[in-house]
Order: structure tokens, then C-alpha cells, then sequence
């Protein structure tokens, strides 16, 4: 026969409020969706080198917040929205440091991880490099997550508009790097 | 194909999405923890900071926040026990000297009761203040300098004479407070050729201080001889008491 105490226990583990339930469930994640992350960071910074740090500093600020959502449906969505403001902050640093150090910064390109036959990719990539990080947020959510433009709107933190704008001014900005293959 | 479907064909080649082992996740996973208790105790001694910082803010601002403004209603407030506090020699003779007056004395003809004045100066409420004080003149001494001359102990012969402890300045509670009128007057008589005369002549100095007289509402300086030798209270009078606007008592008590 369970006491209270183990009832109580027993619910808390069903429904995920145990103590220690929240840093299990964030390992959990972390484990699953980690490589994802990082190529995200890696897109969004255009630093392959500093996304594995990215995403760690995510979820390292998603263990000290307190908004970490208990549906498990909204937990990669929560932690796409930390590790792109983790990216744009460090983005924004590591411009203010080129500008003031250009000694100390070599940007990273990306072809240089890619190898051989990829000139089309690496045209691409040179293109999406050349984008603002709002322009390449939108662009790597809309069409390599797959986001509808109400919740690329809400990870990014901006109004729908703004997203449509971003997405628009970046698909220009390809279409005249790269071409049209219409 | 629209240039939408091409770039969502092309963009996952441009992401490189790399796996990592068990192992590897699992030493990753310790780092985020490790990191994140670094990054609480960090907030925690950061917090502690900065209350601290606030802590000492408000504490310097309350002191900077100590204005004259509210000293000076203190101080007025306990105007009228200076007297007592800086003649602390002569308080006694002051007293004496109400009863002891000379004869044929104009100048403490018209002082009020000593003994009645400083007694009913204990009562704050009552007390006037006053509203115009008379402004300096040129030449004068200068009143932030230290110490009173008459808070010292009765000499160790036990006569109760200041001559040979009267330093140049007596300076008030509070610079440009209530007394600072008598405080100016004081100091020119110290600064006098007077005070020295009153050295070399061996006249007894008893009591010398701020003195408040109620029914005029202003503040005079008091100064108490033994005895009045040579005109000497005349002469102090006619030295301090140039200023109409402030009164003047000379008492000349005797023991």
C-alpha cells in the first residue's frame, strides 16, 4: 500500500513535476536535438567553430530559466528561440570585435568544410553569408525548418511582417547572387 | 520549380549536421551542467554585489543628504542653552552679576536679568530667533576658525580667570547659524587690542560667550570681568557693541 509521500511521488514522475524533472528533461533534449542546434548556430553565425559553444550556452540558460515550457511539443521550439538569441548576440559581438580588432577575426567560410563539387552549394553559401542575420534567420527557418511565418515570427521575436520583409529582401539578394532556375 | 522549392532543395546542403557518440553527449551534457552552476553562482555573488553597492549608495547619499538647512532648525531650536554650554567659567557669575552691578554702570543698566534670560532660555518653543542678522564688516575674523575660548575647565589655581587660556577665535556650532552674529562679535573683541590690554592689565576674564536677549529677540556677546578696571567694560562695549543691531551686555561681577 503506497503512503502519501510515494503517491505523491508517483504523480510527480507521471506528470513530470518530480524534482529534477525540468534538468532531465532538458538533457533529454540536449541529447536528441544537439546536432540540429548546431547546424543551426552554424548557419545563423556563419562560425561552425563557436556552434557546438552556442548551443551549450543555450542550454546552459535554459537550466537557469525559469520559463523552460513543460509540454515537451514546445521544448525544441523554446530551444530554437534561446540558441538564435544566443547566436545573433554573439553575431553582433563578434562584428563589434572585427570592427575594432580586424586583426584578431578571420571569418570562417563555410566551403572550406564542403570539399570538391559543391560550387553551386558553396555559390549559395557565399550568397547567404553576404545576408544580415535576421535575413538568414528567416531564410533557415522558413525553408530548412520548415517554420510557417507565425512561428518563425514568434523564434525570432518579431511581427509577422517583419519575417515576410526579411524573407523577401533575402530571396532577392539570392536570386540576383545565384539565379532564378525558372 | 520556384526558386522557394530550389532553395529549400539546396539549403540542408549547406548544413552540416554532425553527430557526436554517447560518450561524447554524455561528457558535453556534464560541461552544460558544470557551466550552469558556474553561471548561478556567478548571479548569486553578482546579486550580493550589487546589493551591497546599493547599500553603501544609500547609505553615503544619506549623508551627503545631512544639509545645513536642517541643522539649522536644530540648532535653533537649542539656541538659547549655548550660552550655558560655552560659558561654562562664568555662568555662575554671570548670575552673581545681576545682583552685583556697580553703581553708575550705563552699560548693564540696561541688561535684562542675567539669571532670568538664560533660564528662560531653556524653553525652545518660546525662544525668537533672530531674522535679520547683521552681516559682517571687512576685517573681521574669520569664524570657522576652531574652538571656544570658554568651555575650558577653571584654571588650576582655582580663580576661574580665561587670560591665559583665551585663544584668538570663538567659533560657533554652526558657521552662519543663529549665534554667528555674537560669534563675530566675540572674535573682535578677541582679536582687539582690548583682549590684550585686558591680558597685561590683569583683569579677570570670567566668562565670555553668545548671549541671547529675549526681549529684544537679539544676540549679543556676554562677557563677564572680576572686576571693571580702568573703564574696561566701557571699552569693550565701545569695541563690540558698534553694531546697533546687536546688543551688548558687559557684566562686571565680583566675587
Amino acid at each position: 500500500m503506497l503512503v502519501d509521500a510515494e503517491i505523491q511521488v508517483t504523480a510527480q514522475a507521471r506528470n513530470g513535476t518530480y524534482p529534477g524533472a525540468r534538468s532531465d528533461q532538458i538533457r533529454t533534449l540536449f541529447l536528441t536535438a544537439r546536432p540540429k542546434l548546431v547546424a543551426l548556430a552554424s548557419s545563423l553565425t556563419q562560425n561552425p567553430e563557436g556552434a557546438a559553444d552556442v548551443v551549450q550556452d543555450a542550454f546552459v540558460r535554459a537550466l537557469n530559466a525559469s520559463s523552460f515550457p513543460v509540454a515537451p511539443d514546445e521544448q525544441l521550439f523554446y530551444m530554437i528561440r534561446v540558441v538564435i538569441n544566443v547566436a545573433r548576440n554573439r553575431a553582433r559581438r563578434e562584428a563589434v570585435a572585427g570592427r575594432a580588432f580586424p586583426w584578431l577575426h578571420r571569418p570562417v567560410r563555410f566551403d572550406e568544410h564542403l570539399g570538391e563539387g559543391h560550387d553551386e552549394t558553396g555559390r549559395l553559401l557565399d550568397s547567404i553569408a553576404h545576408l544580415s542575420i535576421r535575413q538568414r534567420e528567416a531564410i533557415y527557418l522558413r525553408y530548412w525548418l520548415d517554420l510557417s511565418i507565425v512561428d518563425t515570427a514568434a523564434a525570432m521575436g518579431v511581427s509577422k511582417g517583419a519575417v515576410k520583409t526579411h524573407t523577401a529582401r533575402a530571396m532577392s539578394q539570392l536570386k540576383s547572387a545565384i539565379g532564378d532556375p525558372r | 520549380m520556384t526558386f522557394e522549392d530550389n532553395l529549400r532543395r539546396r539549403l540542408p546542403e549547406t548544413v552540416t549536421e554532425q553527430d557526436a557518440s554517447a560518450k561524447e553527449l554524455a561528457t558535453l551534457w556534464d560541461n552544460v551542467m558544470v557551466r550552469s552552476r558556474r553561471r548561478k553562482s556567478l548571479q548569486r555573488v553578482a546579486a550580493a554585489s550589487a546589493i551591497s553597492v546599493v547599500v553603501v549608495a544609500v547609505a553615503l547619499v544619506g549623508l551627503s543628504h545631512r544639509s545645513p538647512t536642517s541643522l539649522e532648525v536644530g540648532v535653533a531650536s537649542r539656541g538659547p542653552e549655548k550660552p550655558t554650554s560655552v560659558a561654562s567659567a562664568g555662568t555662575t557669575t554671570v548670575k552673581g552679576a545681576a545682583t552685583s552691578t556697580p553703581a553708575g554702570s550705563a552699560q548693564t543698566t540696561h541688561a535684562p536679568e542675567p539669571s532670568a534670560t538664560l533660564g528662560s532660555q531653556a524653553d525652545p518653543t518660546t525662544t525668537p530667533v533672530p531674522t535679520s542678522l547683521p552681516t559682517p564688516t571687512s576685517g573681521q575674523p574669520d569664524v570657522t576658525s576652531p574652538t571656544s575660548t570658554t568651555s575650558d575647565p577653571p584654571t588650576p589655581d582655582g580663580t576661574g580667570c580665561l587670560n591665559d587660556r583665551l585663544v584668538p577665535y570663538y567659533e560657533p556650532d554652526v558657521p552662519n547659524g543663529p549665534d554667528a552674529p555674537a560669534a563675530r562679535l566675540i572674535n573682535r573683541f578677541l582679536a582687539s587690542q582690548a583682549a590684550l590690554d585686558l591680558r597685561s592689565s590683569g583683569t579677570c576674564l570670567l566668562a565670555i560667550g553668545p548671549f541671547f536677549d529675549q526681549q529684544t529677540g537679539d544676540w549679543g556677546a556676554l562677557v563677564s570681568v572680576r572686576e571693571d578696571t580702568s573703564g574696561l567694560a566701557t571699552r569693550i562695549r565701545d569695541l563690540i557693541g558698534l553694531d546697533g543691531s546687536v546688543q551688548v551686555f558687559v557684566s562686571d561681577a565680583t566675587r
